[in-house]
């Protein structure tokens, strides 16, 4: 009888241990959700490699993305320009490339800027509550009830084409939508049992904020802003389309599609591929938050 | 909805003030003596404070549906909107139809057939519609269609056969957002107990779904297509351009590359206000697909005439 009992509680031990050496919690949890999901690690290698392909295009790309050669011009797709080349003889891929670094800047750029005011909107909206959440959220639909493409168009042609005016018009238009998310979510996580013991021991309102609530609130946070950098990354590519954005000779997938477009009856390959890369990595990170919602919030299912 | 339509012309004329630009010199031209330029700004109101101009911009709004002169044609912009408007709401109007009824049928044999091909390809084709820029299937929709198979004309809008493939690249991106919420809606509904009873009570497959679990997915579905109307509109004006439809998203991005303010602000105004009106119209709907709802608005008015409230 000794014995076995021993043993049984070496084996309680030795569980013990395992679970000690293993530690889990709400994130190591959803990461364990996450790579199990198949769609969603293939679409974050994408990610990945996007984002390699945005920090690097020196390295990678096979030219310049202004090397002209008018020699060359609409060399349709063949071993030596994979993708082939443009109206002045420049290597599409190489194009596309360095292309992707002004895409992926601007997608995640202006995220970020929308997310940090939006995420600050909200979570004081979220927080106090009363009117000032009242004046706050009405100001939000007000930016809301104007289509977020058209209110983007308005705010580019009143600052004038160029990066940062880019990036700025396509935060503006999505501060709503973050603002709206953080808010619900602080809401969610306000009414719990450790805000009241923090708030009782006597924390200031901006510690409870941004030390206890906001990273309990993060979860559908993050889900909004993967998916939000997939149409950042649409609107800006029609802004740019539009001579809104990025001005040439600087590579960017709008621009580059937007010169392709009169060569399409003859060439229509140009006007394919810069429209493959926005589709991957649009669907890339549409994929990716997708499986991020799966993982990070076990109760929401597809 | 008046006070989102105040904010949304605030917003509209503080763009209008950040616009590069002066107005009286556009409307007067560059070679305008002094006196004629000076009396065009105060003509125009622009020496007055800021605040007097936004108060006379909203009175003009209100009661003239003043939305400024355009500097190229020297025209009411209003007006010239207005001509172009139907052009637009027809596209719109038919890219909505085509999205919500293939959106519904999409989502509805998706949920019914869970984990079956048609559930995989429809979610496939809605990852497709959600990533796919508008304008950039507008060009394969030209290559494909008119260049290769040369059914439907490249650009323009003359007839219905112009009208086919603009629709179809408009719909598409909110086709997919509504198939999703649609089979989500659906799933949901579909394990639920009443669904069982009807099952049990005999009725046929085809009844159990259409009218008694699409009945009870109904509001979701309404919700989302009346906010990607809003998405239909930003979408007609990037498709106008690309199929050169003369509609009020090409009249817009025309106005861009002349530096036509007034147009551009104008024509924001005006499709945010449809836009606007469009939701309202969702919110009334609601009260037909769901009863519950219609029965709280009701409880709530002849509270208030009862004078418990």
């Amino acid at each position: 009888m000794a014995k076995i009992n021993t043993i049984y509680t070496q084996k309680q031990d030795m569980l013990r241990l395992k679970g000690k050496n293993k530690k889990s919690g709400p994130w190591r949890d959803g990461w364990k959700r996450l790579s199990r999901n198949k769609s969603a690690m293939i679409s974050m290698s994408v990610i990945i490699l996007f984002f390699i392909l945005a920090l690097f295009p020196q390295f990678i790309a096979p030219e310049h993305y202004d090397n002209q050669n008018y020699s060359r011009a609409f060399t349709a797709p063949c071993k030596e320009y994979p993708l082939g080349t443009d109206q002045f003889g420049r290597d599409m891929l190489s194009r596309l490339i360095w292309g992707t670094r002004m895409s992926i800047t601007v997608g995640v750029i202006s995220v970020f800027a929308a997310l940090i005011l939006g995420g600050v909107i909200g979570s004081i909206a979220g927080f106090y509550g009363g009117r000032l959440d009242n004046i706050l959220m009405r100001i939000m639909d007000i930016i809301l009830a104007i289509p977020s493409m058209l209110l983007a168009i308005a705010i580019a042609a009143a600052l004038g084409g160029s990066l940062l005016n880019l990036m700025l018009a396509i935060s503006i238009s999505s501060i709503p939508t973050y603002a709206r998310v953080v808010r619900g979510s602080v809401m969610t996580v306000k009414g719990v049992d450790f805000v009241e013991a923090t708030r009782a021991v006597g924390a200031s309102n901006r510690r409870l904020i941004f030390n206890h609530m906001l990273p309990n609130a993060l979860a559908p946070i993050i889900v909004q802003a993967t998916l939000g950098i997939a149409s950042a990354i649409i609107c800006a590519c029609g802004l740019s389309y539009l001579g809104m954005g990025i001005q040439p000779p600087t590579p960017e997938w709008g621009s580059i599609l937007s010169s392709a477009r009169q060569y399409i009856r003859n060439y229509p390959y140009l006007v394919i591929y810069p429209g493959l890369f926005i589709m991957i990595s649009v669907g890339a990170f549409n994929l990716f938050g997708d499986g991020l919602r799966d993982a990070l919030d076990p109760r929401m299912k597809r | 909805m008046i006070p989102v339509l105040i904010g949304v012309v605030t917003v509209a004329f503080l763009l209008n003030q950040m616009m590069p630009g002066d107005p009286a010199r556009q409307l007067v031209g560059d070679n305008a003596t002094d006196e004629v330029y000076q009396a065009k700004r105060e003509e125009l109101g622009l020496n007055k404070p800021l605040i007097v101009q936004y108060g006379d911009y909203l009175i003009g709004l209100v009661t003239k549906g003043d939305l400024g002169t355009s500097y190229v044609t020297k025209q009411p912009v209003l007006k010239e909107i207005l001509v172009r408007m139907p052009t637009t709401m027809i596209l719109a109007g038919l890219s909505m139809c085509l999205s919500v009824v293939l959106g519904v049928t999409l989502g509805v044999l998706a949920a019914t057939w869970q984990n079956s091909i048609v559930d995989y390809s429809s979610t496939l084709l809605s990852l497709l519609g959600v990533s796919m820029p508008n304008f950039w299937q507008g060009l394969l929709n030209i290559i494909i269609f008119a260049i290769y198979l040369g059914w439907f004309p490249v650009s323009g809008f003359y007839g219905p056969q112009y009208w086919v493939l603009p629709v179809l690249t408009i719909g598409t991106s909110s086709l997919a957002t509504i198939t999703r919420t649609t089979r989500s809606s659906m799933l949901e509904v579909i394990r639920k107990d009443y669904i069982r009873t009807a099952r049990a009570k005999g009725q046929t497959e085809m009844n159990v779904i259409i009218r008694h679990a699409l009945k009870n997915a109904l509001i979701p579905i309404i919700t989302v297509a009346g906010l990607q109307f809003g998405g239909l509109l930003g979408g007609a004006v990037l498709t106008e351009s690309v199929f050169a439809i003369p509609g009020v998203g090409k009249f817009m991005l025309d106005a861009i590359s002349q530096r036509n303010y007034p147009v551009i602000m104008g024509g924001v105004l005006l499709l945010a206000a449809i836009y606007s009106v469009v939701n309202l119209i969702v919110d009334v709907i609601y009260s037909f697909a769901d009863p519950r709802i219609k029965s709280q608005y009701q409880t709530r008015r002849s509270a208030i005439k009862g004078g418990t409230v």
